[in-house]
């Protein structure tokens, strides 16, 4: 069965090799720089680079032609027809690979038509970075703006489900193969975007995650996007990327937190260093347009999506329950501080209209989050 | 000659009766034992010849042969010594036969002739007042115990020749004076633990009244010293006290498992917490036929099971059955023993590897540590937990605050909601609303409009299942009761709500991530 579209067998190759030498390239990028800089090299000289003992095999064995694929779509700079597209493909660093598509070519077209920000973050989330992440991307998909995230725990995994909640087509960079679904508990997530998403790789089916791969996905996708939105970071790794792709030229922006905790660290480190601050979707929209992106949506325009069923109303509230709600935001969210006292009955009433209609939701420790609306307008 | 003695021998928690036979006749001098006697009663042979003859009295030195009947049931223990001695003194004439007729015996012989005592004592009194015999001769330390059965009477032995004097119609000897365990009793009621020890906490405090009160199994997570074990040790102070008949049938148990002390009745809850490196075998019971799980143990009692992700799968699996039909059968080398395990299961849990996880931003694991530890709580046992409760670590000053309450007022409030409950509940077949299926639930946990609209408003949103909507209204009525409200109304319903966390209930994960 031949693929409604397919890459040039250069791109094809390119991604076997990378394949191929992905143990090499694992042990000999220590770190971004050296990634990036070994990623810039095509195949002839990555193999002088690190092929070691076996560089005469391995030449024969990438030039070889690329293997029969199973039939999944793939694109590349070169066999992409659409002008804007080529555009956005020719951004993504280093040398270009072949692009597997599950859903085909036109889905990216019309992915990379909107406007793409990328949201990311750490892998060991709190609940509310995972909620911000969440309602951040719905919003933005709400108001037509095309989401990307990496395909992992925590912030990643957030964004994405936000964004087919907004009933939008989420770009999901797969940090191994296109069918391989690291870590296993993603698995609905993973056949959601597979299905409504557009997940993209640039290395074969079956092709396990490694830490460059995973920091190549990242590139990847800060490549596509106008506007690079950090929620939570809390180790040096992740940080470092956020930086590299500064130098690229994206624009930086971040979402702020409590700074007693761990995950807050990278985000306001960030914002020191010039980045901008977010704190709700509009706020993403502003500084589309200061970037210079023609199609950005304007307040109260551009298409609006559907939203799904059981995502928070923005409806107004009011007495008891708003006191309540304001209560939880501002930190007195056990159940114990928030059902003492002498109206405890009706306090545990409002908690509980609170949550029958979305607006908070029990996480860890069963203390109560709010959850929010993230519409806009 | 021939003569016949009364005993009974212990098989499970049941005392089997035992008719020991005993023939006499010339030939060459030989002692046998036949009937299916355990190792321990073979033995018995050794020990009846010395203590006879050590007791001034004659061994017949003829062929003595010795029938433990019935033939199909297996004997153990030592306890059959006695009724086996006192059979071969009357079939040589030195005991009276006849007055051996209506007369249980049972005890260990040692060496010098002295009966020392077995356990088991109050099954056994209670197996011979059923088989109708008059008199029950045992060892003085365990006279009390026996005597806690009605419509027998109690013949305290100290040894062989004071048996013979009593078969002969004589006087028994005084029974031993209960003089440790008053002792025992005064010293455990300053140290017993007590509701008001707890300070903070209000929340969890008001939970377990409610868990008490409908016999609801709670579920403690939260991060370390929070107060966990804490409150569940004073779970037992606030439920209901033992009826006189659930005493004796705790007391049995006991008994038969050889933990009970100094032979008084039992008058507190049993409280059980299990270390959770124990097997399948420590908890349910095991394949010697003296081995008596903690479940059974807890009968009638509290069940802790404390570190709950620590436990072996199995023994969480095996738990399964015991609670759902409140007993549980063994079966050991073909035959099987029903034990009762009628309990109430508290349990506490970290909410995560490190137990910080939601405690500020303390938790350092990763998810893949979060989603294995949710694994593990996962499946069997939440199923039966109505109650799961979050801790946090209280601020520091509501820990010189004043206690909730005293266990005394909070067993008052436990006491008359039960009472509610029973007598709504009468012809059930249940006595607590934990118990209650479905059709009961619909019968009699009436919703008052406001509490209607509120639950099925919480289950559109899928924020219950139908499941969590059941358990959600049973817990509701609990709490309608421990207030007097004869219906359920929106505000019980709420803090129904509010006692399962219901990010352990319905997903294993983060329920709204996908």
């Amino acid at each position: 069965m031949s693929p409604e579209s397919r890459a040039c067998d250069a791109c094809l190759r390119r991604s076997a090799t990378l394949a191929t030498l992905s143990a090499r390239i694992e042990h000999a990028a220590r770190d971004a720089e050296r990634l990036r800089s070994l990623l810039d090299l095509d195949g002839g000289r990555l193999i002088e680079a690190i092929g070691g003992r076996r560089r005469e095999e391995l030449r024969v064995l990438c030039a070889a032609p690329p293997p029969e694929d199973s039939g999944l779509p793939s694109s590349c700079v070169h066999a992409e027809t659409d002008e804007a597209t080529r555009a956005a493909l020719r951004a993504i660093p280093g040398v270009p690979a072949a692009l597997r598509l599950p859903a085909g070519a036109s889905q990216l077209r019309s992915a990379l038509a909107e406007p793409v920000v990328a949201i990311l973050g750490s892998r060991r989330a709190s609940d509310y970075g995972i909620e911000v992440a969440c309602s951040l991307s719905r919003g933005l998909t709400l108001a037509g703006v095309t989401v990307g995230a990496l395909f992992a725990d925590g912030i990643g995994a957030a964004a994405l489900a936000g964004a087919l909640e907004g009933g939008g087509v989420p770009l999901a960079a797969m940090p191994g193969g296109l069918d391989v679904c690291r870590p296993a508990c993603l698995r609905e997530l993973h056949m959601r975007l597979r299905r409504d998403g557009c997940a993209l790789s640039q290395l074969p089916d079956g092709f396990q995650p490694r830490r460059w791969s995973t920091r190549a996905a990242g590139a990847l996708l800060a490549g596509l996007s106008a506007l690079i939105v950090v929620v939570e970071a809390r180790e040096e790794d992740e940080l470092c990327d956020a930086r590299a792709w500064a130098e690229l030229g994206r624009p930086l922006a971040a979402i702020p937190g409590r700074i007693t905790s761990p995950g807050a660290h990278g985000p306001h480190a960030l914002l020191q260093q010039g980045a901008a601050l977010l704190t709700d979707p509009q706020d993403v929209l502003d500084l589309l347009c200061a970037a210079g992106c023609a199609s950005a949506p304007r307040r109260g325009t551009g298409p609006h999506r559907e939203a799904r069923e059981g995502t928070p109303q923005s409806i107004a509230i009011q007495g008891l329950q708003r006191e309540v709600l304001d209560r939880i935001g501002s930190g007195q969210d056990t159940i114990g501080r928030l059902a003492a006292g002498p109206d405890a009955a009706k306090t545990l009433i409002a908690l509980a209209e609170l949550e029958a209609r979305g607006l908070i939701v029990r996480g860890d420790g069963g203390r109560y989050l709010p959850r929010l609306a993230g519409n806009i307008g | 000659m021939l003569a016949r003695a009364r005993t009974f021998t212990i098989e499970g928690l049941h005392a089997r009766p035992v008719t020991v036979e005993v023939d006499i006749r010339r030939g060459l001098p030989s002692f046998a034992i036949v009937g299916l006697a355990g190792a321990a009663v073979r033995e018995s042979r050794e020990r009846v010849q010395a203590a006879i003859l050590n007791s001034g009295l004659q061994f017949p030195g003829q062929r003595i042969t010795a029938n433990l009947a019935p033939g199909d049931l297996p004997k153990a223990g030592p306890g059959l010594d006695l009724a086996l001695a006192c059979a071969i003194l009357a079939a040589s004439g030195q005991v009276d036969p006849h007055a051996l007729s209506d007369v249980a015996l049972f005890g260990e012989l040692s060496l010098d002739g002295c009966v020392r005592p077995c356990r088991g004592t109050l099954a056994i009194a209670q197996a011979s007042a059923r088989a109708g015999l008059r008199t029950l001769l045992l060892a003085p330390p365990r006279a009390a115990e026996a005597a806690l059965v009605e419509g027998l009477r109690i013949a305290p032995v100290q040894g062989l020749p004071s048996a013979v004097r009593v078969l002969g119609g004589g006087t028994p000897d005084p029974p031993q004076p209960l003089r440790e365990s008053a002792q025992a009793s005064r010293r455990s009621a300053e140290d017993r633990p007590d509701l008001d020890d707890v300070r903070g906490q209000h929340f969890a405090v008001q939970a377990l009244i409610v868990a008490a009160a409908g016999a609801h199994n709670t579920l403690l997570s939260g991060p370390p010293g929070t107060g966990k074990t804490m409150l569940a040790q004073r779970l037992p102070s606030i439920l209901p006290p033992l009826s006189r008949r659930e005493a004796i049938e705790v007391t049995r148990i006991h008994s038969v498992a050889g933990s009970l002390p100094a032979g008084a009745l039992l008058a507190r809850r049993p409280f059980r917490a299990p270390h959770h490196s124990s097997t399948v075998a420590g908890l349910i019971g095991g394949a010697r036929a003296s081995s008596i799980g903690e479940v059974v143990l807890a009968h009638r009692g509290v069940l802790f099971l404390d570190e709950l992700s620590e436990f072996q799968r199995p023994a969480l699996e095996a738990l399964r059955q015991p609670l759902e039909d409140g007993r549980v059968a063994i079966v050991r080398a073909g035959r099987s023993a029903i034990y009762p395990t009628r309990l109430m299961l508290i349990a506490a849990t970290n909410p995560c590897p490190c137990g910080y996880a939601g405690e500020g931003d303390r938790c350092r694991c990763s998810e893949a540590d979060l989603a294995r530890h949710r694994r593990r709580l996962s499946g069997p046992l939440l199923d039966r937990m109505d109650l799961l409760i979050d801790l946090a670590r209280e601020p520091a000053g509501a820990l010189s605050g004043d206690p909730l309450r005293t266990s005394e007022q909070a067993q008052a409030q436990v006491l008359a909601a039960r009472e509610i409950q029973a007598r709504r509940l009468a012809g059930e077949g249940v006595a607590v609303n934990a118990e209650m299926d479905v059709a009961m639930l619909r019968r009699h946990a009436r919703l008052q409009d406001d509490g209607e609209r509120l639950l099925s408003a919480t289950a559109a949103a899928g924020v219950l299942s139908a499941r969590g909507a059941h358990r959600t209204l049973r817990l509701a009525r609990t709490v309608a009761d421990l207030r007097g409200s004869p219906r359920v109304g929106a505000e019980h319903v709420a803090r129904a709500l509010a006692l399962r966390s219901r990010q352990h209930a319905e997903t294993g994960v983060r329920s709204h991530v996908a």
